[in-house]
């Protein structure tokens, strides 16, 4: 016999009790028969043999531990009898199943994501060694800054070489470009890289070959890009004659030389890029500048070399190329002058990759993490609840157990295999829940063109997690019924007892309460982000975004043409005004809500130097109007401030602007002077109502709105009805107008707005959600347990109603439990909510923790929920009828 | 008589022998037989032998097959294994030694 037939005897342990028993009475027979065939009379026979056998249940016993693992044979029956009970007790099994899956799911559709996004590290080659760059905010204060401009790309390139091998990396925008051979304009997510980025970390060529060093050597004349994996199935089928087929980007046509490997997404975590081109295909313009700063720098440490050394050769570069480019004026603020100087270069580890993705949604992604956990722990408090109302039931079962030797620890691993059965069978149905809901969570993440792929992997971090899980939980749910069962002593459980007064046990109410409060904090984030969104959405932003459509134009040899061009900007405005569905036309330098800002010092004569540059905003004749900014004072611009270049000197401020350089007075007709190599003096010719520019949050900043002239590079702002026959009639326009104009991208300002809250929106949905999840979840727990000790009160009440109590009475009996419970956890819940609110301060807009709307909703809920959950009880204990009551149970 | 608790080392030896030399037997065979050769001087505690059988059984010693008797009934034969022999063959000279030597202190004391 191996330890293989003893596992499989484990679990056959009926049949082998038979297989022994049997082997015993052959043994008997024979020796009953060979005393008979002595003189013995049958009966003697049969005794004396029984004699000489000895012990049979004992010797039996010993056998059976011989032959099978005992320890797993008592833990199959344990699971045998769960089972059991569970189909017994089936409406109680049904609703501790479902709380535990719908929260079991939740938890793993979150975890599936907060672990995509925050925690997985980027699939390159030696993550350890990858770093990132950032300096500390320029003129705008923000903390800090990942973005860097093209020449001091090259000089700190130059300057670490050797010892970091540097490369840049620029946002994946949604770009516009046109494959050979279709006619229809496509959006990718499109990415700049530098040189040989790809193969320096890691990435393979899954067909031909990848970006070198040779291909962003700068003169351009064969462009080429790679495109990703996932890309190649999705638009070409995995065609494996890709590589040389063409496409039109920016009026130029590029060659696609390769497709990586697969599984890389990019560089970004959650957001997958689809075209790689090199950056040198970005040369001209205002690309080229120092001031412009539009990629990101990332590097791979060389063998041996850490950190800091590198921080301090890169940061002396730095501080040298800012000297030489950025000039101070003459008088400057202290301040100014100290921030300056202070300001170093810093070098980040980046294993897991720099993150806008992360950055936006982190505070996000824990709020949800921490929802979600209070959903299980409802769902938890729920099937402790009615498992203890069952383990109540069981008394006398385990103190018939207890009386005949069970000891502690087998009562305490019976109770744990059950709620462990309903833990895995709650995982099971959970578990599918979850990955149904997480991609539907995904998708609320991004905008909706744009669905972010993020990778959401059943790998072995999620499965170890579901384990992980499964053992917290039933631990939770098991032990208190388990410790409690342990307790038993038998004389107490045995008593034929049909006169206990069941009044709910302290357990019980710890748990209602403790739901209660779970779900009054759910439901207090719920009210306070769904504030939040209204109070965003009806923020003021100072223009008009409704039917507007912005066109990103690019036109690369414009800015070395005499007149960059204006007069064919001009050419098209007209143009494009005349389109049928087009009700007005007006250019910027980019849009608003864009992500895009430019900042430039400036001075008052007469006034101390700036702390703070003021924004600056390129716009066009009629822009104004296109957008309906309302001016309070003075003129828009019109044609005489657009068909010169360079423009006129002429600008148009906001209040903001006012308030801070003129104390509020009227800005028109005066001057400042914008720092520079050479200062150029503005006049102000108009004061517009501020408007927002970036953020719907954030107050609006001192803005200057100057002509926009020519350039490579603009966006029409177009208000009309967009039809695709109008989208399409504007791109035909564009293109007739001159060849070299071509569009990058189209989106609607309103879209552009809405992306700027996808993280409020997330939250205000998904804690609604999960609110309504909480409540329902309380609600069934209330509904199980009321409905259950009202069925042990039967008799009780039996007997109060014939003694004379009036069913009002009765009803009182029942539901006073659950209001009284309701309100004390809603106390508690408003204590811990308004201690833990400071955390989710910086998420909310408009409202405060302390508002009484925001505490009042969600008391108000739940009071309806326990109504509701106490209707059905109590309706069964007033109809109860003394006399089917007393009758002895 | 002899009582059981002496037998309990030598339960097994003398089990292996007699399925060496009886071929396949039932367990009440066995009993039957160990009291028979002893001529009643040796006589098992019937119920103990089974669990006995059944650690021979685990330790691979002997193996059982199942039969049917006579009267219809399921019952289980024991044989002897390779192992079962090997260990017999210990088991034999390590009794006879204890044996003599026993003997011998019995007569030098």
């Amino acid at each position: 016999m191996s330890w293989f037939t003893r596992f499989v005897n484990s679990f056959r342990s009926d049949q082998l009790a038979e297989e022994l028993r049997d082997e015993a009475e052959f043994h008997l027979e024979q020796r009953s028969a060979a005393l008979q065939l002595a003189g013995v009379e049958a009966a003697e026979a049969r005794r004396r043999a029984s004699l000489r056998f000895g012990g049979d249940l004992r010797k039996r016993e010993e056998s059976r531990e011989v032959k099978m693992m005992a320890g797993l044979e008592s833990m199959i029956a344990d699971m045998r009898y769960g089972l059991r009970q569970m189909a017994q007790n089936k409406a109680l099994t049904a609703a501790a199943i479902v709380s535990l899956g719908l929260a079991i799911g939740s938890v793993t559709a979150a975890f599936a994501l907060i672990d995509a996004v925050l925690f997985r590290p980027l699939p390159v080659h030696e993550p350890e060694k990858l770093v990132y760059l950032t300096t500390p905010g320029g003129m705008r204060d923000t903390n800090r800054n990942e973005y860097f401009s093209f020449p001091l790309f090259q000089e700190l390139r130059k300057a670490g070489e050797g010892r970091v091998h540097l490369f840049g990396a620029s946002g994946q925008g949604p770009q516009d470009l046109q494959h050979n051979g279709s006619p229809e304009i496509e959006k990718v997510a499109l990415q700049y890289i530098s040189g040989d980025a790809l193969m320096a970390l890691g990435v393979r060529p899954g067909l031909g070959r990848l970006l070198t060093v040779n291909d962003d050597a700068g003169t351009g004349e064969r462009p080429v890009a790679v495109i990703s994996y996932e890309y190649w199935q999705r638009r070409f089928g995995g065609d494996g004659s890709v590589a040389g087929k063409k496409f039109t980007f920016n009026e130029r046509s590029i060659e696609i030389v390769g497709v990586t490997h697969k599984g890389f997404t990019g560089l970004e975590p959650g957001i997958s890029t689809d075209v790689w081109v090199p950056m040198s295909l970005r040369r001209g313009g205002i690309f080229q500048q120092y001031g412009w700063q539009w990629f990101r720098i990332m590097g791979y440490l060389e063998k041996g070399t850490r950190p800091e050394e590198v921080q301090s050769v890169l940061n002396a570069t730095f501080q040298r190329v800012r000297r030489e480019n950025e000039p101070l004026p003459r008088d400057v603020a202290k301040e100014l002058l100290e921030r300056f100087e202070k300001a170093t270069l810093t070098v980040h580890a980046a294993g897991s990759g720099p993150s806008n993705l992360r950055r936006e949604f982190e505070s996000a992604l824990w709020v949800l993490a921490g929802t979600v956990f209070l959903v299980l722990l409802i769902a938890c408090a729920n099937v402790c609840n009615l498992l203890l109302a069952r383990a109540t039931a069981r008394e006398k079962e385990i103190a018939l157990r207890v009386s005949i030797g069970a000891g502690r620890g087998r009562l305490i691993q019976q109770m744990l295999i059950e709620s462990g059965l309903f833990v895995v069978l709650s995982l099971i149905a959970g578990g599918l829940l979850g990955l149904i809901f997480a991609p539907f969570l995904v998708g609320m993440l991004g905008p909706a063109d744009r669905p972010l792929a993020v990778d959401l992997r059943l790998d072995w971090r999620f499965t170890g997690f579901l384990l992980l899980l499964a053992v917290v939980v039933t631990l939770i749910l098991g032990l208190v019924p388990a410790l409690r069962a342990s307790r038993t002593r038998p004389a107490d459980g045995l008593r034929m007892d049909g006169t206990r007064i069941g009044n709910s046990p302290v357990m019980f109410r710890v748990f209602l309460t403790a739901q209660v409060a779970f779900c009054f904090l759910a439901l207090f984030g719920a009210s306070l982000f769904v504030g939040t969104m209204q109070n965003l959405q009806r923020v003021d932003v100072g223009f008009n975004p409704k039917n507007v459509t912005l066109f990103e134009v690019a036109a690369p040899k414009f800015s070395t043409v005499a007149g960059k061009g204006i007069g064919t900007w001009h050419q098209l405005e007209q143009r494009l005004s005349a389109v049928a569905g087009v009700q007005s036309v007006a250019r910027s330098g980019w849009g608003l809500f864009g992500g895009s800002q430019w900042t430039s010092s400036i001075r008052v004569t007469g006034k101390p130097p700036d702390v703070k540059a003021p924004l600056w905003f390129y716009i066009g004749p009629g822009f104004g109007q296109t957008l309906q900014l309302t001016l309070l004072e003075g003129r828009l611009f019109d044609q005489r401030d657009a068909l010169t270049e360079p423009v006129p000197l002429v600008a148009i401020v906001n209040q903001a602007f006012s308030r801070r350089y003129f104390d509020g007075q009227s800005p028109v007709g005066r001057q400042f002077i914008r720092e520079s190599e050479k200062p150029q003096t503005y006049e102000i010719v108009g004061m517009i109502r501020d408007a927002r520019d970036n953020s719907v949050r954030a107050e609006t900043e001192p803005t200057v709105y100057a002509p926009v002239g020519g350039g490579d590079w603009q966006t029409l702002n177009i208000r009309g009805a967009m039809s695709p026959n109008t989208i399409q009639a504007i791109r035909t326009e564009i293109r007739e107008t001159h060849p070299a104009l071509s569009v990058t991208n189209v989106v609607s300002q309103e879209r552009l707005i809405e992306d700027t809250m996808i993280q409020e929106r997330l939250l205000s949905i998904l804690s609604t959600f999960f609110g309504a999840l909480a409540v329902l979840l309380a609600g069934i727990g209330l509904y199980g347990v009321l409905n259950y000790t009202t069925l042990r009160r039967t008799h009780e009440i039996g007997i109060r109603i014939a003694l004379g109590a009036r069913r009002i009475a009765v009803v009182r009996l029942v539901v006073r439990d659950a209001f009284v419970l309701t309100i004390l956890g809603s106390l508690v819940g408003v204590a811990t909510g308004l201690a833990l609110a400071r955390l989710v301060s910086p998420l909310l807009y408009g409202v405060k923790p302390s508002d009484l709307q925001a505490v009042l909703t969600p008391v108000f809920l739940l009071l309806t929920a326990a109504a509701l959950a106490s209707a059905l009880p109590a309706f069964r204990a007033i109809r109860i009828e003394p006399s089917t009551a007393l009758r002895y149970e | 008589m002899a009582r059981t608790d002496n037998l309990q080392g030598a339960l097994e030896i003398l089990v292996l022998k007699i399925l060496s030399r009886r071929g396949a037997l039932h367990g009440y065979g066995l009993a039957a037989h160990i009291e028979t050769l002893s001529e009643e001087v040796l006589r098992v505690e019937e119920g103990s032998l089974y669990p006995a059988l059944h650690r021979m059984e685990e330790a691979g010693l002997i193996r059982a097959k199942q039969g049917v008797s006579e009267s219809g009934r399921k019952v289980r034969f024991y044989d002897i294994t390779a192992a079962g022999k090997k260990r017999l063959g210990l088991e034999e000279e390590r009794w006879s030694a204890i044996a003599a030597a026993v003997a011998q202190v019995l007569r030098q004391a």
